[in-house]
């Protein structure tokens, strides 16, 4: 009872102890800057200035950090030792240099909040930084910006896997709007799921993960839609080679109630149809958000997300009619709502409500003859999270977050005469459920430290049993100056559902399987420590980051086992032990007429299985030991820009056949030749390296109908990135040679975008 | 014309440049081992093919089995078979292989085979004969699916008592020309494992599976379909052929090493007895 006094007087009794900070924003001599941002640290407070351009908060007393941005206007940094009610005014410069206005403030607002608080291992991106590099097919994909930021390799070529700080592809937890996205690709994993229209932030956290954070051991990847509501009617699309794509923002009840609506589809199979020919493969993406403020204090939002991807083909070898029938159909579906309410100065509540479901079919068929296989999974959850300021540099968020998980893995259905090729399958649906609890604290402990620490207490039950475990975190800042910190974390965590996949690549027809009696959650500890310094006059910072993390019971499949039309994969799944370390860095130029940045990791990545390789440690798959990027953009002109990327990264490890032998076949007659294949991932591929070119060309910037091409070549000089190493025939000489194929070679690409 | 001309643009753009396969230099040198494999014929007699392990490019599905087996046979081998009662020495009867007629062989027996071979090294292996069981009926008939031509295959036989595993085996003869020397390599031979349920002991099986035929299907084509109890040990290696005909390609197939019983080297040895029959399939 007593306790509960507490709770509840608490927030009156240390609202006491709470301090006004007014003002106003202009640019010097010009007049007010209405809807500017203003960030102060460590409070982690943002507000926006109105149409007059005055600004109100509420801080606790001492020394603060505020951040003062605006559309094309240089961020203002200023320390202010805040003692009592104290007002400000502001005036901003305009940054005539800016090469791209909107991406430079609001990135600078993240990326000084990160600097300043206690994380980590954390990248931040924003829409235009997406669709500012060149891209496999011009078609803007975060996933691909993200695979050139340190800790994050790909696997491969051109595909949207993502494997964090070593960790494997089921490793990450991607999240539209706080629902999870299974599969995050389309074009077999060619394009990622994301409409780069509709984005407002994303955050990739690779380590130190907060408590509030969790369910996957090696990333949460945070993709937030836009969630401003429109002044007026807006449209915006863009028509490329591989999708076409169109947004529109739409105010309801000013300031108060808006939506927007986005569609995206491909647009090859419409090409290849003007001459004739058919593509029968599409894929389409359709978001939409409705953004509500009923009062000041409260935000609700309900997001929709629809993605599909649709393959036919009808084979009829007679044209008689009677043909062959392959279909294949892969969609998420998810639907999201957030209440996010101030509830006073001081506290601070976000409720969420989510529905995320992902499934896949594929059927052959001939006749009465039928082979389906389909696999489906279906979350339901919710989220509710509390903040709560108490005190000077004190900091509290606790909450809980549930998820209800259906899952149908791999079932597969045969009849007529494919039933006698395969069996049907064995699989059973599951059910678990996944609760969560979490708090964690920041508090400044002595000068110039800062300290996040954190509790969060994972359970799943299943059918007989209940699995836990707490995972506790802490992160912890040393700033040496006001430009310079030092930042160490841990972080344990925990995984529930994991992803089945063949050992080379994902598909979209891989498993999601969680937890079962038998299979147990992975589990990671996760240890880094860093550097990070702004320079601020130069515009760029540095960071440098290692960091060390051990793994156990990583789901993994025994040797030679096929995932496809697999009816039985349950017999076959494993459990061992991983081994992740390495070390990052990040050179990042800001703001002027060149940005970029340069990233290099040195990692290694392996990984134990009783069941393979004899018991003995092996490299993982994508074990690269150098993953690096050079990444620019110059601005030739405010409207012509030109833009590279060069990447590096050393050749991922393969399993080649060594050898062969030959046995008497199991009839009256010949022999066999069977393969003799290298330890498992014994042999690296060679490296991958690859140069895109873009050049962007812009409309004047105060036009009503706005305008981009955009266009370049995807690896100029053509250069193979390997994917496997594979013995090949010369049709002349009959002999035979080892090679390493690439995918994916010199593509030119063009897109045209508009908005109005 | 204007819509001609970015069309062009699209669809070369789509279509990209393929780069040229990089070459490769680190792949590891493979220890040559002795391979065994063994077949039994009817007449009771047992037949030893030794062989050594060799490069990944030294022979493909093309190459002459003749050739081949020229290179790789171990000629050189003292090769000894050994059950309850009785050592046996093999004969070196043609290249690389090595028999003998004088081996008691005893249902559910157990037989230890040595080779010591001076230019390869030493192997043993050991196995056990299972009680080999015939058909009690079989029928084969060709099925044209309309995409596909199939073998059905429908078959009987009486379960013995414990725990049997069955190895069906199809193999195409055509009726067209006769085999070349290449198609005794890599014959394609399609296998149907049983595994017998614990209340079907000394019950009748009835079973029906469908091979695809990979030709068009000309009158008189005969196939030859072999029944064998086999121990589960080489029905293990044998499922694992079965399981890799899927990897349809080479990097996105799962590696994996077959089993052996060969300690010290490869292959499997293995004493089944057959039941072997001739079926000219009709349509």
């Amino acid at each position: 009872m007593r306790l509960v006094l507490i709770i509840l007087l608490l927030p009156g009794f240390l609202a006491a102890q709470s301090v006004k900070v007014k003002g106003t924003i202009g640019e010097n001599g010009k007049g007010a800057l209405p809807l500017a941002h203003i960030s102060v640290l460590p409070d982690s407070i943002t507000t926006v200035s109105d149409a007059q351009g005055r600004f109100s908060t509420v801080v606790t007393p001492g020394p603060k950090r505020f951040v003062f941005s605006y559309t094309g206007y240089k961020t203002l940094f200023k320390t202010i030792s805040i003692v009592r009610d104290t007002t400000l005014q502001i005036e901003l410069q305009p940054d005539v240099n800016q090469l791209d206005e909107v991406v430079i403030t609001s990135e600078m607002d993240l990326r000084a909040e990160l600097f300043e608080s206690t994380r980590m291992s954390t990248n931040v991106l924003l829409p235009e930084e997406v669709t500012a590099i060149p891209v496999l097919g011009g078609e803007a994909d975060l996933i691909k910006v993200l695979q050139l930021l340190p800790g994050t390799v790909r696997g491969i070529e051109g595909t949207s896997d993502l494997f964090v700080r070593g960790g494997a592809a089921d490793q990450n937890l991607v999240l539209l709007d706080d629902a999870t996205i299974y599969n995050n690709s389309h074009l077999l994993g060619f394009v990622s799921v994301f409409n780069p229209d509709i984005l407002e932030s994303v955050e990739s956290i690779n380590g130190g993960f907060p408590a509030n954070t969790g369910g996957r051991l090696s990333s949460i990847l945070n993709v937030n839609t836009k969630s401003t509501i429109a002044d007026r009617t807006h449209v915006a699309g863009n028509i490329g080679l591989i999708s076409s794509r169109l947004l529109v923002e739409q105010p309801i009840v000013k300031d108060k109630l808006g939506v927007w609506v986005a569609g995206r589809r491909t647009y090859v199979d419409q090409v290849i149809q003007l001459v004739n020919e058919e593509l029968p493969y599409f894929f389409y993406d359709m978001n939409a958000k409705v953004m509500w403020k009923p009062s000041a204090k409260d935000d609700i939002a309900f997001s929709y997300y629809q993605g599909d991807d649709d393959l036919n083909i009808f084979r009829d070898r007679n044209n008689d009619g009677d043909g062959f029938l392959t279909s294949f159909k892969a969609g998420n579906n998810n639907q999201s709502i957030q209440w996010k309410r101030q509830l006073s100065s001081r506290w601070n509540s976000s409720v969420s409500a989510l529905r995320t479901k992902y499934d896949y079919d594929i059927l052959n068929a001939f006749r009465d003859s039928e082979l389906k296989a389909f696999s489906d999974i279906e979350d339901i959850g919710g989220k509710v999270e509390l903040s709560y300021a108490p005190a000077q540099n004190n900091f509290v968020k606790f909450g809980a977050e549930y998820t209800h998980h259906k899952v149908s893995p791999s079932v597969v259905n045969s009849s007529g005469a494919f039933s006698e090729f395969l069996g049907n399958s064995t699989a059973i649906g599951r059910v678990s459920n996944e609760l969560s609890v979490f708090g964690q604290y920041e508090w400044t402990p002595a000068d110039r430290w800062l300290i996040n620490a954190g509790l969060r207490a994972s359970m799943a039950f299943v059918q007989n049993k209940t699995y836990w475990t707490p995972e506790p975190r802490l992160s912890a800042r040393y700033a040496i100056d006001d430009d310079q910190a030092i930042k160490f974390s841990y972080s344990r965590m925990a995984q529930y559902m994991h992803r089945i996949s063949n050992s080379a690549a994902t598909s979209p027809t891989d498993i999601w399987y969680p937890v079962t009696d038998s299979i147990r959650p992975q589990k990671a500890h996760q240890f880094s420590a860093g550097w990070q310094r702004n320079f601020r006059r130069e515009d760029f910072t540095i960071s440098l980051e290692a960091y060390y993390k051990p793994m156990t019971d990583l789901i993994g499949l025994e040797e030679g086992t096929n995932l496809f039309f697999n009816s039985n994969f349950q017999s076959s799944l494993i459990q061992g032990r991983g081994k992740a370390y390495g070390l990052e860095v990040l050179l990042r130029k800001n703001a002027g007429k060149f940005t970029g940045w340069i990233s290099y990791t040195l990692s290694r990545s392996i990984r134990q299985f009783d069941n393979i390789n004899g018991g003995a440690w092996f490299p993982s798959r994508y074990d690269r030991r150098h993953n690096g990027a050079l990444v620019g953009q110059y601005a030739i002109t405010p409207r012509l820009s030109f833009s590279a990327v060069w990447e590096f990264i050393s050749g991922s490890r393969f399993t080649p056949i060594v050898g062969q032998y030959q046995v008497v076949a199991p009839s009256t007659t010949g022999v066999d030749l069977v393969p003799v294949f290298a330890p498992i991932n014994s042999v690296k591929l060679a490296d991958s390296h690859r140069l895109d070119l873009g050049i962007k060309y812009k409309s004047r910037p105060n036009t009503k109908f706005r305008y981009e091409w955009f266009a370049g070549v995807y690896n100029v000089y053509n250069r193979a990135n390997p994917v496997a190493i594979t013995v090949e025939t010369d049709e002349t000489t009959g002999v035979l040679s080892y090679e390493q194929p690439g995918l994916i070679g010199l593509l030119p690409f063009i897109s045209y975008s508009f908005k109005f | 014309m204007r819509r001609i001309g970015i069309l062009i643009i699209v669809m070369s753009s789509l279509i990209g440049c393929l780069p040229e396969p990089l070459p490769v230099n680190n792949i590891p040198a493979v220890d040559s081992k002795i391979v065994v494999s063994s077949q039994m014929v009817p007449d009771q007699s047992v037949a030893i093919l030794l062989t050594r392990s060799f490069g990944a490019l030294d022979a493909s599905d093309d190459s002459d089995p003749v050739d081949l087996l020229n290179q790789i046979a171990i000629n050189d081998a003292l090769v000894v078979i050994e059950g309850t009662g009785f050592v046996d020495t093999l004969t070196l009867i043609d290249i690389g292989v090595y028999g003998s007629t004088n081996i008691p062989f005893v249902d559910e027996g157990t037989y230890t085979l040595y080779v010591d071979s001076p230019s390869m090294g030493k192997v043993s292996a050991t196995t056990q004969i299972k009680t080999a069981v015939p058909f009690n009926s079989l029928e084969a008939s060709i099925k044209d699916t309309g995409f596909d031509t199939l073998a059905t295959v429908n078959y009987s036989l009486q379960d013995i008592p414990g725990r049997n595993y069955y190895m069906v085996t199809l193999q195409y003869v055509t009726a067209e020309e006769p085999p070349e020397p290449q198609d005794f390599l890599n014959p394609n031979i399609f296998i149907h494992l049983k595994e017998d349920e614990q209340e079907s002991d000394g019950e009748h099986i009835t079973d029906t599976f469908n091979a695809l035929f990979r030709r068009d299907f000309i009158p008189g084509d005969t196939v030859l379909i072999q029944l064998a109890n086999v121990d589960k040990g080489y029905h293990d290696f044998l499922q694992v052929r079965k399981d890799s005909r899927f990897n349809f390609s080479d990097f996105l197939g799962e590696p994996v090493n077959y089993p052996t019983n060969v300690v010290g080297g490869m292959g499997w040895f293995t004493l089944h007895f057959p039941d072997v029959r001739v079926v000219v399939l009709d349509e």
